[in-house]
């Protein structure tokens, strides 16, 4: 069983908060770039279907655009504890509570993942639409390359 | 007792959508008291209109994350009735095996993860993490993951399959698939066994109600109905002409729900588990009828509370009714032809199959270039929301010197034994501007 994954969340249909399902198959095309024990997952909306994914691995890197304190655009990588922690001005993703749950309840009954993080993308409009807004369209091969480093770090 | 009540319920919580309870008592008397739907319509009658017959099954999967094998279902067999398209006993067999799929994935998620923190007295699943019943929600959860990886092997995906097309199966499992399935499968119906008598030992706290009202779904000779049947009334019998189904479904609207509702020969009906087996129950598998006995379920039930119980004797059905199916299957020896040919011309079809909600209508017509030219879907919630508005009405005098938190909660629970789907009921509203 493959223990590392990399899982995009979003929904197209709102804009910006599509990214994290763009973003996974573009690295989905680029798979071959990675070691064969990482499984490349369109997570879609999440929701509780999302815990039969998740408890099979270990490590998990999610995808998913991320109201943080940043320029809109920006992207960052971020640790569990950054999420938890309230003093960090880093609210949730927008799937954010359902995910954060399906996992802690992963974790609890199955004790995985062991470790998870959060590759986040600050969206600039999430309204209802099927085309991620201009601004942010002109970034995804800056957050795409951003992407890439991270990843090859984490995973390697 | 002559008291105010304020309940305004904006929207109501573990139910898949968005639906609001008002009541409104003055000294003791019910001035408001609705089952309201606000979300907008989803207008994929129009949408399919102008699409070739191969694309319907694709689009209207989308109508519902649930319940996307059964649209998909209905919408085959509507598209294979217009165009005179005979599928091979096999496909039927693994249509029967989606069918059963879905009908567990739904109601696992259902009364385990949505139903079941009413009964132990909890606000959601989560608690029972660390609890006494954390042993109870694991079994779920493998239930629910059995459920989900025989929707994969047998549709291709979990939601909004991919395998099933016009005339047949794009891709069909192999017998060493199904083999390992069916090992799952009577491995899973231990489990349930378990599971059910976990939710026997709370069973006393789903409220004491009944209503008599009509039960409608589909009933046939052969089997405990799901895939095809005709479709049946607990007040009237049989319809003998499947196309009649308006006869038996009247669609109406009311002003305060962007939902249709239906009626047949009374103000309301109800479908969904609790109506099938009203209609069906004879036809149960043997552990799936134990199941039944164990909580005392007999037809005619009128507790609508009680739907949550027919899902979970139901899950039983599927299980063993799949174990069979995988049984002929294995015996008949797995075909790997590719679907039917199917050569486009003018029709029309109606396709009625039953989801984990009830009933399900899909009505199309075509020119002779197989482009949809008309399209009708009736979907089971809103079949429901009149018989869900008519048990308030009822149920509310019987509970009305209860505290108000209790009154909202028992009517929360009405909701949620209906499992309704109200994105998918936001329907078709015909509007005239003047």
């Amino acid at each position: 069983m493959k223990k590392k994954a990399v899982i995009g969340i979003g929904n197209p249909l709102r804009q910006d908060d599509g990214i994290g399902i763009i973003l996974i198959h573009k690295l989905l095309k680029d798979k071959h770039k990675f070691p064969p024990n990482i499984d490349f997952i369109d997570g879609g909306t999440g929701g509780m279907n999302l815990i039969h994914t998740i408890s099979k691995y270990n490590l998990i890197i999610f995808i998913d655009a991320v109201n943080f304190n940043g320029p809109n655009g920006e992207s960052r990588l971020f640790e569990f504890k950054e999420i938890n922690n309230k003093k960090v001005s880093v609210s949730n993703s927008t799937h954010s509570d359902n995910i954060l749950k399906v996992i802690e309840l992963s974790i609890k009954l199955f004790n995985k993942p062991k470790k998870f993080l959060f590759f986040g993308i600050k969206p600039f409009k999430t309204n209802f639409g099927n085309n991620l807004s201009k601004e942010l369209y002109e970034k995804v091969d800056a957050i795409y390359e951003n992407l890439i480093k991270e990843l090859i770090e984490v995973l390697q | 007792m002559s008291k105010d009540i304020n309940i305004d319920v904006e929207h109501v919580t573990r139910v898949e959508g968005h639906g609001n309870i008002v009541l409104n008592v003055k000294k003791g008397k019910i001035e408001k008291l609705q089952w309201q739907i606000s979300e907008a319509p989803r207008f994929f009658e129009a949408m399919v209109r102008g699409r070739k017959f191969n694309e319907l099954r694709t689009i209207t999967s989308r109508i519902c994350g649930i319940c996307s094998i059964g649209h998909s279902l209905a919408s085959l067999k509507a598209t294979e009735d217009a165009l005179d398209i005979q599928i091979t006993e096999q496909t039927g067999i693994l249509r029967r095996l989606a069918i059963n799929a879905e009908n567990m994935q739904s109601h696992i998620l259902h009364v385990g993860y949505l139903v079941a923190p009413d009964l132990f007295g909890i606000g959601s699943v989560f608690p029972l993490v660390g609890s006494k019943n954390q042993n109870a929600l694991l079994k779920i959860v493998k239930l629910h993951r059995l459920s989900n990886e025989m929707s994969d092997l047998i549709c291709g995906r979990t939601t909004h399959p991919i395998r099933l097309v016009v005339g047949g199966f794009s891709i069909t499992p192999t017998e060493i698939e199904l083999s390992k399935l069916k090992k799952n499968l009577e491995d899973g119906l231990k489990t349930t066994k378990e599971v059910a008598e976990v939710v026997k030992n709370v069973s006393g706290n789903f409220p004491d109600f009944e209503r008599e009202t009509e039960y409608i779904g589909l009933t046939s000779d052969e089997e405990y109905a799901l895939y095809d049947g005709d479709v049946a009334s607990t007040d009237t019998g049989r319809l003998s002409n499947y196309k009649d189904y308006r006869s038996y479904m009247n669609e109406f609207v009311v002003p305060f729900s962007t939902a249709k509702h239906a009626k047949h020969k009374r103000d309301s009906y109800m479908v969904g588990a609790l109506a099938r087996f009203n209609l069906n129950s004879k036809q149960l598998h043997p552990i799936a009828q134990d199941v039944a006995d164990m909580f005392n379920l007999r037809p005619i039930c009128y507790n609508p509370f009680m739907n949550n119980v027919a899902q979970l004797v139901e899950f039983v059905h599927n299980i063993e009714d799949s174990i069979k199916c995988i049984d002929r299957l294995i015996e008949y020896g797995i075909n790997q032809k590719k679907p039917v040919n199917v050569s486009p011309k003018a029709g029309h079809g109606v396709g009625i199959v039953e989801v984990p909600r009830g009933i399900l209508v899909h009505d199309y017509t075509y020119n002779n270039k197989g482009i949809c030219t008309k399209a009708n879907c009736i979907i089971p919630t809103n079949q429901n929301h009149a018989n869900i508005q008519n048990d308030m009405e009822k149920f509310v005098p019987q509970i009305i010197n209860k505290p108000d938190n209790e009154i909202e909660l028992n009517l929360e629970m009405l909701v949620r034994a209906y499992d309704p789907c109200i994105s998918c009921s936001t329907h078709y509203i015909d509007v005239k501007f003047v």
